[in-house]
């Protein structure tokens, strides 16, 4: 290409200065550029998910009250609580329960129940789903590319709130790299873990389940960034859990004080494996003591049947027969009552009422499920899936062992009862 | 200081009958101080200006929040990692890009009182305009185009000069960049604009010393100071371009003095954005910031329509911008066009962008207003069209000493009139309605230091800055002016309060808000249904804001907001099925 005449006119570089002019050019390109490179590289960084425990911790039992419950009373309440298998008609949100209550260990002889792989299998198998509810059915799992979310809110085919389903399968255990198939490939559980810390804010209108699977499954991480930019941590989202005016959110706010307990429980197994405490001691001072305002409040409103209802931080239920006001129904005691006798179940000793609080609550929930006809065992299901927890722990056993031990005394109930063989 | 180039000397103007007697009164200052008619609408047009500025209320609006930062800095003597008066935002990173004004609009209230900050406002916008007049002057060599450059910016760019804020010392970083490329230009255009834009940086130690000074000043006062990189890049690339056109030679480019001087200018430029106490984390989070979704919601960050804020005047500026052209002769510098469409496009994506758009617009189109005026004049001088015995200078022209003396006169009035000649003249300080204006809920935040809310509050996001400033302390806002802050749940959660949408009751408890704060001219609908709920009571309303309390013990019962259209997924009393 020949140079204009006008080119010829301008000021010729030597080759030399060229090069020097090339060389400064870099020489401060270069620097910058990888600078902000390298600066951009480590801000994303910060906001990767954090690392994940390969398997769920485990929190065990602490009591073993026979007062709450007896032997033969938990063999006769647990044979009433199976999961009977309905065809399509089966609920995602029930099994999730059911699952975490007995454990993918759970096997029955009857062929009407679902044994514990049956449900963790409907929940982590699109073709198990499909099956099931068939091919028109919006899938459970749905596949976001980089991971799994679980479809919520939308029926009986999908869970029935946001993270219930992940927590349920973090509470039975699931390790990271257990198999999920989704309608379009298969993955692993930490798909699904990964979906939900990407989706999670920290005021987001259910964290319940989240905070809990995420206690589970995160420490010794003690904070981590949201998808939003905000670093939160244990203490945030404990304070976050502790804002909310109660009996506000689901069950009447239990479920908050149950994600609590099981901080402080995890935090605890972390200061004696030697791993770095989840919990700042102000913050664990103050869960503490929040916990114990709310058992008080407990002690104070609690039926002298030993129950209570959906008012149970302001007043006691007035009466032993359940009114038809929403809130004071017969399935609110059976939820307020079971899932705070399961929180308690695994909560540190300090947060604990009187046993004799316990004792009223406990057998109130034996009574009742006694006292339950099949179709109220169907309909209330996911909440006695809570009070069968609950109670089961109370005497410090995993539901489908004890059912297993004490098969061969108690097949009873006004349904053919689970009539379960010995887990392996 | 602006000048004449048509000075005639005082006798010319003056009487003959007196020619034998010696004047009682001869000047000291020589004919360059003489000024003429179009020098007092310069001192006029400045003059208005200044006392509009200046008696502009201070309003509610994000002026408090980074006055808040500032003042928190200087208590701290750090910079906030978090927004330290905003809990919800609580975990989300800081990066001040306009540490340096906020803690200037402190140390202005804390030293002199809020009145200050008004005087701040009004002397750093003059001054913006009066940087730029001489940028329009420099480029025009005519007092008329640079009145009319200055009332173009002032047209274009109204919509966003009535807010106080950082920006407005960024603006005037901008001006003085505009003021140094064109200096560097060597004002080689002239009046035909000619070569305007092509020359290379006449003076460019000038250029590469006052570069990097602006900038890094500009990059501490606010984050604006990309548009100034913006505008040097479009000098380095368009000198390259036109250089790469002009010898179509590679190796000619490089070795053009011009490309490599606006190159360096650019370089230099970069590299002092990084004097800033984030390094060049600020630059990155500078060039992020605009993807923040939360800022969709605001108008100043949406597009610009037609008929919205702004948008009348963009597209008459663009229409006024193709007639000049199209009759103008001057040529049109590859720089200019570029740098008129990075900030046409960034204005029509953003009005908030229209601010540069004015002055870059003005800038470009001052050129061929300055050639087409030049034309005209020469056809007008044509003897063949002139009537005869015209041979006067035209009366815009003339120039007197008398006349800069009203200059002066009329400048020490508009700064008698003004509220800054207060302390020195006397008389009465503005009100406090005068200062704040009628939009700035003083009388609410008056209540509320009188009965200050516990916990969490719920507020218009254009009022949380001045609560915070005004209220009683510690007052835990919803949301502020920093939007940018609030993670995304947040603001969406916000917005569906703000609109009324189902469940906005439900929300409030979720976040455990005891106490609403609502504008009553906007949240009528919110309004009326929280004065039907018995979990709330007025506690205070003004003509402006009406303030609602959680009456103690609601909220406990099941559903107990019911009414606000709650969606099934957040009831009350939520039960798993």
């Amino acid at each position: 290409m020949n140079a204009s005449p006008e080119a010829e006119a301008l000021v010729r570089p030597r080759p030399g200065r060229l090069t020097l002019f090339l060389c400064c050019q870099l020489a401060v390109l270069l620097p910058l550029g990888g600078w902000g490179l390298l600066r951009a590289t480590q801000i994303k960084a910060q906001y990767a998910l954090p690392p994940l425990r390969p398997e769920p911790l485990v929190v065990e039992p602490r009591f073993d009250y026979e007062v709450v419950v007896t032997d033969e009373q938990l063999a006769r309440v647990l044979a009433r609580l199976g999961l009977e298998f309905q065809g399509s008609q089966t609920r995602i949100g029930f099994t999730d329960h059911a699952l975490r209550f007995w454990t993918p260990a759970a096997r029955f002889a009857d062929p009407k129940l679902m044994s514990g792989e049956d449900m963790r299998r409907l929940l982590t198998d699109q073709r198990r789903f499909e099956e099931v509810y068939g091919r028109d059915a919006d899938p459970l799992l749905i596949d976001e590319g980089r991971g799994v979310r679980v479809r919520a809110f939308e029926g009986n085919t999908s869970s029935s709130h946001v993270d219930h389903t992940l927590a349920c399968l973090a509470e039975v255990g699931t390790p990271l790299d257990f198999p999920i198939i989704t309608s379009g490939k298969q993955t692993t559980f930490r798909a699904i873990v990964e979906q939900s810390l990407r989706d999670f804010s920290l005021n987001q209108f259910e964290y319940e389940w989240s905070a809990l699977a995420y206690v589970l499954l995160l420490p010794p991480t003690r904070s981590w960034h949201t998808s939003e930019g905000q670093e939160v941590s244990f203490d945030t989202l404990a304070e976050r859990i502790m804002r909310e005016t109660l009996p506000r959110g689901v069950c009447s706010g239990q479920h908050r004080m149950h994600a609590l307990v099981m901080f402080l429980r995890i935090d605890d197994q972390m200061a004696e494996t030697g791993e770095q405490r989840i919990l700042s001691p102000p913050r664990r001072s103050q869960i503490i003591e929040y916990l114990q305002g709310i058992t008080a409040s407990f002690v104070r409103h609690q039926h002298p049947d030993g129950f209570w209802n959906g008012a149970w931080p302001t007043a006691a239920p007035e009466s032993s027969t359940p009114s038809d006001r929403e809130g004071d129904l017969l399935r609110d005691r059976i939820i307020v009552t079971g899932h705070v006798m399961e929180w308690w179940a695994l909560a540190p000793p300090e947060i604990l009422p009187e046993r004799t609080v316990l004792a009223s609550a406990g057998q109130w929930l034996v009574r009742t499920i006694d006292s339950l006809s099949p179709e109220q065992l169907r309909e209330f299901s996911s909440f006695l899936s809570h009070a069968g927890h609950a109670l089961a722990l109370w005497r410090g056993q995993d539901p489908a062992e004890f059912v297993a031990q004490a098969s061969v005394a108690s097949p009873a109930g006004d349904r053919p009862g689970p009539t379960p063989e010995k887990t392996p | 200081m602006i000048t004449s180039t048509n000075h005639e000397p005082e006798q010319t103007a003056s009487s003959a009958p007196d020619e034998a007697a010696p004047p009682l009164l001869s000047p000291k200052l020589g004919p360059q101080w003489a000024l003429g008619p179009i020098h007092v609408l310069l001192v006029i047009f400045f003059g208005l200006l200044y006392l509009l500025l200046n008696y502009l209320p201070l309003r509610g609006t994000d002026l408090w929040g980074h006055a808040l930062y500032g003042r928190w800095m200087l208590e701290h003597r750090a910079l906030p990692a978090a927004d330290p008066f905003l809990p919800l935002a609580s975990g989300m990173p800081v990066l001040d890009a306009a540490w340096l004004s906020q803690v200037l609009f402190a140390l202005v209230d804390r030293s002199f009182g809020a009145e200050a900050l008004s005087h701040l406002f009004a002397l750093t916008v003059l001054a913006t305009y009066l940087v730029l007049a001489r940028v329009f002057y420099l480029q025009s060599r005519s007092a008329l185009i640079c009145l009319l450059g200055s009332l173009l910016v002032l047209s274009v760019g109204w919509s966003r000069l009535t807010t106080i804020r950082p920006e407005n010392l960024g603006a005037l970083c901008f001006a003085v960049l505009l003021w140094l490329i064109v200096s560097a230009e060597g004002s080689a255009s002239g009046p035909d604009g000619e070569s305007a834009g092509r020359a290379g940086p006449g003076r460019p130690w000038r250029l590469w010393l006052g570069v990097p000074l602006v900038m890094v000043c500009w990059t501490n006062l606010h984050g604006s100071f990309v548009c100034g990189l913006a505008v040097l890049a479009c000098w380095a690339v368009g000198s390259a371009l036109e250089s790469a056109a002009r010898t179509r030679s590679l190796s000619a480019v490089t070795g053009d003095r011009n490309v490599r001087g606006w190159l360096y200018a650019l370089e230099l430029g970069v590299l002092a954005t990084l004097v800033n106490p984030y390094g060049i984390d600020l630059l990155l989070n500078t060039l992020w910031f605009s993807r923040n979704e939360n800022l969709r919601d605001i108008l100043e960050w949406q597009p610009m329509v037609i008929l919205g804020v702004g948008g009348r005047e963009f597209a008459v500026s663009l229409v006024l911008l193709m007639l000049v052209i199209r009759h103008s002769r001057v040529r049109f510098p590859l720089a200019h066009g570029l740098m008129l469409g990075l900030f046409a496009l960034s204005a029509l994506f953003g009005i908030r962008m229209l601010t540069w758009y004015a002055a870059a617009f003005a800038f470009v189109i001052v050129p061929h207003l300055a050639g087409l005026l030049t034309r005209i004049r020469t056809s007008a001088a044509d003897p063949a069209r002139a009537p005869s015995g015209e041979d006067q200078p035209p009366l815009l022209a003339r120039t007197s000493l008398k006349i800069s003396l009203i200059c002066v006169l009329l400048a020490w009035i508009a700064f008698g009139l003004s509220p800054l000649s207060t302390p020195l003249l006397g008389g009465a300080r503005r009100t406090t309605t005068q200062l704040y204006g009628e939009s700035t809920p003083v009388e609410l935040t008056a209540y509320l230091r009188t009965s200050p809310p516990e916990g969490q509050i719920f507020n218009p996001q254009w009022w949380g800055d001045w609560l915070i400033w005004d209220g009683p302390p510690g007052l835990q806002a919803f949301v502020t002016s920093n939007v940018h802050l609030l993670p995304r749940q947040v603001w969406r959660d916000y917005m569906s309060i703000m609109q009324s949408e189902a469940g906005w009751m439900t929300i409030l408890g979720r976040y455990r808000v005891n106490t609403v704060i609502l504008d009553k001219n906007q949240h009528r609908s919110q309004s009326n249904i929280l004065r039907r709920s018995s979990d709330w009571r007025v506690v205070y309303q003004d003509k402006q804001a009406i303030v609602f309390r959680r009456v103690a013990g609601s909220g406990l019962g099941p559903g107990s907001d019911a009414g606000d259209g709650e969606s099934p997924a957040e009831s009350s009393f939520r039960v798993e099925t």
